[in-house]
């Protein structure tokens, strides 16, 4: 071989000598090409150019498709809204979503995504009722069951199909988690299931929730055959012993983001996590996006939903305290860069918004009554979270304070001026205001949820509701990124009975 | 038979490297360095000193198009050398196309018969055998034993790993060696 090496270096070195330094043209200088034959369009030449005129060909027919027929194809979709007659039939994810019914939360009412209207009912299976729900992929949907009496939730799993009819419930590969779970999120492939959650504590007289013990957890099911999964829990406590208000997972469950509300004892933030650091034993609270501080010392966030790629949050919020103005803005914000950009601003004063599978698509419930004037905050600013004024019986940190009789919908002891977080004087609303401890009292509830009962889910879902004391309500649908605007008919929505979930 | 110029791609003699030596000196300063190692490694490639010339004129224009985006002017070399690699397989690729109906033909390789630049029938056997074998074998041969290259480099240059370059060497050397063996 040896020879051969040295044969190969003795051919390359007389080869290359025969470029001569001197000869070579300086960098730059122009050369010559020989041109092809003028007869380039001979048959042979044809032929090769065939494959690359189909392929530009090809090229220019899917251009014409996405840039001509799909618009026109949408168009016509949202004009089909516009005139109430879409079709109840369609691609679910974008088609349907649900509706939990506020008062009594035993039943699940599936909606036309694009007009509001009543498809079909879930009932929850006897003597429990819903709370929480979640979709990854706006197929499959797992919705958290909760039972008078009891403090933990049970999850079940049901489907929609491509008319608007739910199937039955089926358990969740975990069908039940000894907690009380507030709001859940669920990645793509349903694999994946994040939840906020109220610590369950057996006292006298059975199981309660502990009072401020919030946590988020983590739910990772690992498929190694048809009849057999391995399911990892992850429980972390919310960091700061802040409220979680919205939860969302990427497609890949690789990310959870999740906002916190602003409390007296907390700032409202959003959080962006690796739920595989998080299941190797890594706190939830490791990063924060954005703090609402940003947009004024005393704003808050209301809502908030990161897109399946996980580049972006797209997040509700609006001023509190002596800064209230009434009005809600829809921020954009780059998970890469923390940088945020402002969507839209609208008046209006307590938001909700559900966000498409895609997250391309918002609904945004806004009650659209004219406000009060600004009220006196008790909550001390400029700090909007500061320590809790003695004043509140509570040790959890709250946006509604218990110890309030919220006569009106603007509680002045409230850092928030948004009144529909927490029904007056109904049950209470753990995931909005983390009060567990009163919601505890019987006469407090209207609900026929046992007082003993956590109020979990179903009143969290209840708490969320805009309070249909103070109609009207805008209902808004939000194209994204753009942020172009289209007001629905709000009537068929019932926003007041139902709590809307995507 | 008709000639034409061809493109010249020119940037503004202002522009600066990533770390602020002026693009057009910089590149002088590599054209008059490292162009005849350059052409010499592009005319074993090619055949021919003309195209070696004019692939080694593109990689030098392509590094300064792209030296604002070269943020280590160390790595100037391996993409030089990259490029000749890529411009050569292209020439390669254009020749498959050519029409026969093509005005000119293409000058001799350095190892055909009709060749006469180099001296000595040993070699242009050994350079016709060479020519016989693949592509990623003439490259992974010309770096080896002409650039003299460590593997890692020639990895590198040619986007592949070492392992692959270290097993396509020993196999081109079988190849050659059996190629030789039946001129012989």
């Amino acid at each position: 071989m040896n020879d051969i090496e040295t044969r190969l270096r003795d051919a390359y070195r007389g080869a290359t000598d025969t470029v001569r330094p001197e000869a070579i043209r300086g960098l730059g200088e122009h050369a010559t090409v020989i041109s092809p034959s003028a007869r380039w369009w001979t048959r042979g030449a044809l032929h090769r150019l065939m494959v690359p005129l189909t392929a530009a060909a090809a090229v220019l027919v899917v251009g014409v498709v996405a840039a001509v027929v799909v618009p026109n194809a949408l168009r016509d979709a949202r004009s089909e809204a516009r005139n109430a007659t879409a079709p109840l039939a369609g691609n679910p994810a974008t088609h349907f979503l649900l509706g939990l019914a506020d008062s009594t939360a035993n039943y699940l009412s599936v909606r036309s995504a694009i007009t509001g209207a009543a498809v079909a009912t879930l009932a929850p299976p006897a003597g429990k009722f819903f709370g929480a729900a979640a979709t990854g992929d706006g197929v499959s949907y797992v919705v958290a069951v909760a039972k008078a009496g009891t403090c933990g939730t049970w999850l079940y799993r049901f489907t929609i199909s491509r008319t608007g009819q739910p199937s039955r419930l089926t358990p969740y590969w975990t069908s039940y988690e000894s907690e009380s779970i507030e709001d859940l999120a669920i990645s793509r492939n349903g694999r994946t299931l994040a939840f906020s959650a109220l610590t369950c504590a057996r006292g006298p007289g059975g199981v309660h929730l502990v009072a401020g013990r919030a946590e988020l957890g983590l739910l990772s099911t690992k498929v190694t055959s048809k009849a057999s999964y391995t399911t990892t829990v992850t429980y972390s406590p919310v960091p700061r012993g802040e409220v979680v208000n919205s939860l969302s997972l990427t497609a890949d469950g690789r990310q959870l983001e999740f906002s916190t509300d602003l409390t007296a004892r907390s700032p409202s933030d959003i959080y962006v996590v690796s739920t595989k650091e998080a299941e190797s034993g890594h706190d939830m609270g490791g990063r924060v996006l954005l703090n609402a501080a940003r947009f004024g010392a005393s704003a808050a966030i209301s809502d908030s939903v990161m897109t399946p790629d996980g580049s972006t949050v797209y997040l509700t919020s609006y001023q509190t305290g002596r800064a209230f103005n009434a009005r809600w803005a829809l921020r954009a914000v780059d998970v890469a860069t923390g940088r945020s950009r402002l969507i839209t601003e609208k008046p209006g004063y307590g938001v909700h918004i559900v966000a498409s599978p895609s997250a391309r698509q918002l609904i945004a419930f806004v009650q659209a009554a004219p406000p009060r004037p600004p009220t006196p905050v008790a909550t001390p600013s400029p700090s909007p979270w500061p320590p809790s004024p003695s004043g509140s019986p509570s040790p959890v940190p709250s946006t509604v304070p218990s110890s309030s009789p919220a006569p009106t919908p603007w509680p002045s002891g409230s850092p928030s001026p948004v009144p529909t977080v927490s029904p007056s004087s109904a049950e209470p609303t753990p995931s909005r205001s983390p009060t567990p401890v009163p919601s505890v009292s019987p006469s407090s509830s209207p609900s026929p949820v046992p007082s003993q009962t956590p109020t979990t889910s179903p009143s969290a879902t209840a708490a969320a509701t805009l309070d249909a004391a103070i109609q009207p309500f805008d209902v808004i649908r939000i194209q994204l990124p753009g942020g172009a605007i289209r007001y629905l008919n709000p009537v068929p929505w019932d926003v007041g009975g139902f709590f809307y979930s995507w | 038979m008709t000639s034409q110029p061809s493109t010249i791609r020119t940037v503004p003699p202002e522009r600066t490297t990533a770390t602020g030596e002026r693009a057009d000196e910089f590149v002088d300063s590599m054209y008059r360095a490292h162009a005849v190692e350059l052409i010499r490694l592009a005319l074993l490639l090619v055949g021919d000193q003309h195209t070696a010339e004019d692939v080694v004129q593109d990689a030098y224009l392509g590094l300064q198009g792209g030296l604002g985006r070269l943020r280590d002017t160390g790595k100037a070399l391996p993409y030089l050398r990259a490029s000749v690699v890529n411009g050569c397989r292209s020439v390669h690729r254009r020749r498959s196309r050519v029409s026969p109906h093509a005005a000119a033909p293409e000058p001799p390789p350095v190892w055909s018969a009709e060749a006469a630049v180099v001296a000595g029938e040993d070699r242009r056997a050994v350079l016709a055998a060479v020519a016989g074998l693949p592509e990623r074998s003439r490259e992974v041969l010309a770096f080896r034993y002409f650039l003299d290259l460590p593997d890692g480099e020639i990895a590198a240059a040619l986007r592949v790993s070492r392992s692959t370059v270290s097993s396509t060497a020993s196999r081109a050397l079988v190849m050659l060696a059996r190629k030789l063996e039946e001129q012989q």
